[in-house]
C-alpha cells in the first residue's frame, strides 16, 4: 500500500463527501439518488467508502516519501470540510 | 429507558476517539514496544469506530427518523437537528477513513515510522485529529440527546 496515495485518497474522499453532503441539501435530486439506498446518509456512507476504495485502487503511485506537508493538506481538506458544512447548516437552522 | 443502540453507539465512539488518544500518547516518544501498542491500540480503535458507524447508523435510520428528530424539530430547540445533528452525523463519516490512513501509515514498511520523524509525526497529527473530531462529536450527541430531553418535558415527545 503506497502512503501518499493512501493520504491523498482520504483527501479526495472526505472533500467529496463535504462537498455530496451539501450538494443533497441543495438539490432533492440528489438527496433522492443517495435516499436509494434506504436513507439519503446510507448513501452517502456507501459512496465515502467507494470513492476512498476506488481512490487507492486507481491514482497512481509514486515512488517519492510522504511528508508532514501532505499530512497538513489533508488535515486542511478535513478542516475546510467541516467549516463548510457547518457554516452551510448554522445558515438553515439558525 | 434509553435504547440500547445508543450505548453501543456512544460507547463505541468514545472508545475508538481514546484509542486514537493512546495511539498519539504512544508516538510521541516511539520505541519497538510502543510501536506494536500503537498499532494493536489503532485497530482496536477502528474496529470500534466502525462498530459505531454501524450501530448508530443502524439507530439513525430506524429509530432517530421516526421519534426522536419530530420531537427535536417540534420543540422550541429545532436547530439541534437542523445545526447539530446534522453537522454530527456528516463529521463522523471523516474518522472512518482517517482511522484507516492512521492504521496503513502505522503498518508502513516503505517509511517505518520508528526510523522516519516526518512518518512518526503524522501518525501524531492524524490520531491527535481523530481524537479530537471524536470527542467533538461525542460532546454533539450529549447536545442532542439534552434536546429530546428537553422536548420530552416540554410535552413535545
Amino acid at each position: 500500500m503506497n502512503a501518499l496515495v493512501a493520504i491523498r485518497s482520504a483527501a479526495l474522499a472526505i472533500a467529496l463527501t463535504a462537498v455530496l453532503t451539501i450538494g443533497s441539501e441543495i438539490s432533492d435530486s440528489l438527496k433522492a439518488f443517495f435516499a436509494l439506498t434506504g436513507s439519503a446518509w446510507v448513501g452517502k456512507s456507501i459512496t465515502l467508502l467507494v470513492a476512498f476504495g476506488v481512490s487507492l485502487a486507481l491514482l497512481p503511485g509514486s515512488k517519492e516519501d510522504y511528508t508532514l506537508r501532505d499530512i497538513w493538506a489533508l488535515v486542511a481538506v478535513v478542516a475546510a470540510g467541516g467549516l463548510a458544512m457547518a457554516a452551510f447548516f448554522a445558515t438553515h437552522a439558525l | 429507558m434509553v435504547n440500547p443502540l445508543i450505548f453501543l453507539h456512544a460507547g463505541l465512539g468514545e472508545a475508538g476517539a481514546i484509542a486514537f488518544l493512546w495511539v498519539l500518547v504512544e508516538s510521541l516518544g516511539l520505541s519497538e514496544p510502543g510501536l506494536r501498542r500503537a498499532r494493536i491500540a489503532a485497530r482496536i480503535g477502528l474496529i470500534c469506530l466502525f462498530g459505531a458507524w454501524i450501530f448508530g447508523g443502524y439507530y439513525y435510520v430506524s429509530v432517530y427518523g421516526a421519534e426522536i428528530k419530530p420531537a427535536i424539530v417540534g420543540s422550541e430547540a429545532p436547530w439541534i437537528h437542523g445545526l447539530v445533528m446534522e453537522l454530527k452525523e456528516h463529521l463522523f463519516l471523516f474518522l472512518p477513513v482517517l482511522a484507516i490512513l492512521t492504521t496503513i501509515l502505522l503498518n508502513s514498511s516503505a517509511q517505518p515510522v520508528l526510523e522516519d520523524p516526518a512518518a512518526r509525526r503524522s501518525v501524531s497529527v492524524l490520531s491527535g485529529l481523530i481524537a479530537l473530531l471524536g470527542f467533538s462529536i461525542a460532546g454533539m450527541g450529549a447536545l442532542i440527546a439534552a434536546g429530546y430531553r428537553f422536548a420530552i418535558l416540554a410535552g413535545v415527545a
